[in-house]
């Protein structure tokens, strides 16, 4: 189960549970068919639960209460994901079990009581939310047991040969629900398509569920077999691996930053360059925005650009900082510098693709670019976009062999050059980012 | 040679045990389902324990691996069990292949390299050639033996074939082939470190002998696992199940491997590219590194502290990028000023080793590898026991390697040459017990070549 921790529209689009907690106010501009969707899942959530009592002989409060607790506590050991991407929790697991040991009546309820979280309960999030997010879990939950159910599944035992297919008709049905009603609840309100979005929550999320799906299982079996010790058993494993799991992404953070350090470090050595890289992974990302790319090549996009000029540690001053016109020798030694970067930056399994896009950073439009004299679309776009950034900020600001420019100017020497030397879509991008007044700072030296 | 020899030996005995495997296999009491089944959920455990171990350093990444042979071990009947950790231990073994292939670096560098500058991750072979090299290494077969052989006197002793020990007692046999297993592993893993490295008995046995605890952990932890499922009898269903869920463990454990796999490759990277700027300094962390980890290995350090000296010793010279150019292509010698500003790199290096927090433990390798053991060196003139060891190592294979290497002022020395330089120098410059160490370690790199020399000495791996 996931849950997203802001509510800019930038960041949510992969929730199974939702939460607005940082801001109360965007409560406020809703909608009306948001307002409504909202009330029906809680009305439905309700009657679900009403007309899906349990059988009080068959299953134990205290079994429902056991599990609802243990859902409490894996929901206190979930993980914050990198870019915003909201809490991962292996809640599913706990309501697979439960799903198996205890029935889909008991499993609706146990859910809706037992997914609560200490957000929920401090009052960080909107009523509403709450009650919203209980009543889809409970659904969710209830209806994927009762698929379970029908598709052979039995409860209070399992034998691997005649549940295991209705064990994987549970997990896609809950993931189905859960995203599609998630999906129906982000597209309402932020006016965006809940398909698109439906579908990359259901690529990342797919296997969280695979995963989680036989630990769920052998709780069930342990369980069914040993009571409440049984699961007190699996507990340390899973802790185990949440906090690997969350060292991961301290780690992860922490280098990415490391990198944007020692990279503007090396730069800081020459007063001209001083903050180029971090102005041109600001405009690249403004482009990109404006193009409409999505989130995660973003947030690359960002590092990349920040590190698409580091192979320049690999040439010599003489030839970086001549202020004259360079030798045929010279300019072949300084093309040498995307290659170099992309060399560094292609043993960085975190940043993907981004080793082609530096060391294509420098092809132009018409084909005449190095290193691999590559035209048009055959350029990546990041790259194509890190080109107009790079260019724009050395257009417009200082350096040893000429003056700097206004913007003004600057744009208009981009269109000049658009078509042959950058891509038009990219530089007309730039344009409406520049008017939307999107603040990019301006480069020391130039003039407004 | 001696480390050849050794390794003839254990393979004969494993191929002997192989044998008498079979023989086991084709009396009346075996089935062979039940064989190739258990056969194959160990090495799928292998698998997953090795993923779980890397996350480990140096030599603990096989603790996993044991652990899981000792698990089959203790449950299952002797000649399933031997399978299982002849198949574990091989499929643990091509993980690392496979997981050595992936991160391959995707673009290569066509620099003209036309001298011996190692670049890392060079020469990406294809997948199916680098499983064959693995299978066809001794290494690996060692490494199978002496598990093999483990298990096979564990089993001698408890079934009383050896006179002197009757033991009695289901649960008492079970733990002697355990003990018996380990006990052999630990002291032949100790004897093949001591052969293959060359490094002294006492310094073996000292660093081995701190490793006891953790093969005790893993008898004490492995023996109750093993009870639990002897006892519990599982099925197969939960016996999947828990497989999947050791599964997402490893993986948990596996992803902060990357980070640490992602930091060394940046650092290859930047020094890589630093290096590049001076015609004469390409591949010179590489092989500094490489020859510094060996006289750490031959030294019977810790692998925590092999690291250590490895990376301190890659980055050593990085430090070179805030250094105007041309002094490094003055073919006269340098007056003071420009000595100065020369020795200002190991500042510089410092600077952006401090910055990374990969390099914490290592920033004493820039800093400090040009102080002398009489206390005349710079920045800070350090006398003897007081310049940390990495630095001390990293002088000496900074010396040597640079002496071999043609430079704008001089051409390159031979290795005679440059051995007796450092001879002249030990006790001046260098430490006079790290000396000999380390001169035997440049008597091999110059007989076997730098590859052989790094799968001999197991570096890359490891570190």
């Amino acid at each position: 189960m996931k849950s997203p921790e802001t509510e800019s529209p930038d960041e949510t689009g992969l929730a199974i549970k939702l939460d607005f907690a940082e801001t109360k106010e965007g409560m406020m501009n809703k909608g009306h068919f948001l307002e409504a969707y909202i009330w029906i899942v809680i009305l439905a959530g309700i009657s679900f639960l009403l007309l899906v009592r349990p059988d009080l002989n068959a299953v134990r409060i205290s079994s429902i209460v056991t599990f609802a607790l243990v859902m409490f506590l894996t929901e206190i050991v979930s993980v914050s994901l990198p870019r915003g991407g909201g809490t991962v929790s292996v809640s599913f697991a706990v309501s697979l079990a439960s799903i198996i040991a205890l029935g889909p009546e008991a499993t609706a309820w146990m859910s809706a009581i037992g997914s609560i979280r200490l957000k929920d309960l401090q009052g960080k999030i909107p009523l509403k939310i709450v009650l919203f997010n209980r009543a889809m879990l409970a659904l969710v939950d209830g209806l994927a047991g009762m698929a379970y159910v029908a598709a052979g599944g039995k409860v209070g035992s399992f034998t691997f040969s005649r549940s295991f297919h209705a064990l994987a008709v549970c997990a896609v049905c809950d993931a189905f629900l859960n995203v599609t009603l998630v999906a129906l609840f982000i597209g309402l309100k932020e006016k965006k398509s809940p398909v698109y979005i439906w579908v990359s929550n259901i690529k990342q999320l797919m296997p969280n569920y695979v995963a989680l799906a036989p630990v769920g299982l052998l709780v069930a079996i342990v369980y069914m077999a040993y009571g409440y010790i049984g699961i007190t058993l699996f507990f340390a494993p899973l802790i185990v691996a949440r906090y690997s799991f969350k060292r991961f992404l301290d780690m992860r953070q922490a280098y990415l930053e490391t990198l944007r350090a020692l990279a503007g470090a090396l730069e800081a050595r020459d007063e001209y360059t001083r903050g180029h890289s971090e102005r041109v992974a600001a405009i690249s990302t403004e482009i990109g925005k404006k193009l409409g790319l999505p989130l995660d090549k973003i947030e690359l996009l960002e590092y990349v650009g920040f590190l698409h000029d580091v192979g320049k540690i690999g040439i010599r001053d003489s030839i970086l900082r001549k202020p004259g016109i360079l030798s045929a020798e010279e300019y072949a030694e300084m093309q040498k510098h995307s290659l170099f970067g992309a060399y560094i930056v292609s043993g960085i399994s975190l940043l993907g693709a981004g080793a082609y896009w530096i060391k294509h950073h420098h092809e132009k439009y018409d084909g005449t670019g190095f290193p691999s004299n590559l035209s048009g679309t055959r350029i990546p776009i990041e790259a194509r976009i890190i080109s107009v950034a790079d260019a724009y900020d050395a257009i417009t600001s200082t350096r040893p062999y000429k003056r700097p420019m206004t913007y003004r100017e600057a744009l208009d020497e981009l269109h000049r050059c658009s078509g042959a030397h950058f891509d038009p879509v990219v530089v007309s991008a730039l344009e409406k980012a520049i008017n939307d007044r999107v603040r990019v700072s301006p480069a020391p030296g130039v003039a407004n | 040679m001696p480390a050849e020899l050794f390794t003839l030996a254990l393979v004969g005995l494993l191929i002997s045990e192989m044998f008498v495997l079979i023989t086991l296999l084709l009396g009346p009491a075996e089935s062979e389902v039940a064989f190739f089944g258990y056969t194959a959920f160990f090495s799928i455990l292998g698998v997953f324990a090795e993923l779980v171990g890397l996350g480990f350093w140096g030599r603990a990444q096989t603790f996993p691996q044991l652990f899981v042979c000792v698990v089959a071990l203790y449950s299952l009947s002797p000649s399933q069990a031997i399978g299982a950790v002849v198949a574990s231990r091989i499929s643990a073994s091509l993980v690392r292949v496979l997981l050595g292939c992936s991160t391959k670096r995707t673009i290569e560098l066509d620099i003209a390299l036309d001298h011996l500058g190692r670049l890392p991750g060079k020469a990406s072979t294809d997948l199916s050639s680098t499983i064959m090299a693995t299978l066809g290494e001794a290494k690996l077969w060692k490494g199978v033996s002496i598990q093999v052989t483990g298990a096979f006197i564990g089993y001698a002793l408890a079934a009383g074939w050896i006179p002197w020990t009757p033991f009695t007692g289901l649960e008492v046999r079970r733990v002697t082939v355990v003990v018996c297993f380990l006990l052999v592993h630990w002291f032949l893993t100790g004897l093949d470190y001591c052969i293959t490295y060359g490094a002294s008995i006492s310094r073996t046995a000292l660093l081995f002998l701190g490793q006891l605890w953790a093969y005790g952990l893993i008898l004490a932890v492995g023996s109750v696992f093993s009870l639990l499922i002897t006892r519990i009898h599982l099925g197969p269903t939960a016996l999947y199940a828990f497989l999947l869920y050791v599964a997402l463990l490893s993986y948990a454990l596996w992803l902060n491997l990357g980070v640490s796999e992602t930091y060394k490759s940046t650092i290859e990277g930047l020094t890589c590219v630093i290096e590049n700027r001076y015609r004469y300094m390409v591949g010179h962390g590489a092989t500094v590194a490489l020859l510094s980890a060996a006289t750490a290995r031959k030294l019977a350090l810790s692998d925590k502290m092999v690291a250590r000296v490895y990376w301190a010793a890659y980055v050593h010279d990085i430090g070179m990028l805030g250094i105007n150019d041309e002094l490094f292509d003055k073919e006269t010698p340098l007056t003071y000023e420009e000595w100065l500003e020369m020795s200002r790199h190991v500042v510089e290096g410092y600077r952006l080793s401090t910055m990374i927090p990969f390099l914490s433990l290592c920033t004493a390798g820039p800093l400090y590898h040009h102080e002398r053991y009489d206390g005349s060196g710079y920045p800070m003139g350090l006398k003897g026991r007081a310049i940390p060891l990495e630095a001390r190592v990293v002088a000496l294979a900074d010396a040597y390697h640079s002496m071999i290497w043609p430079r704008p002022y001089r051409p390159a020395r031979t290795h005679d040459e440059a051995v007796c330089e450092i001879k002249r120098l030990s006790g001046a410059w260098f430490d006079p017990g790290l000396t000999d160490v380390f001169i035997r370690v440049c008597d091999e790199f110059q007989r076997w070549g730098i590859d052989a020399f790094d799968r001999i000495y197991n570096i890359h791996n490891r570190c």
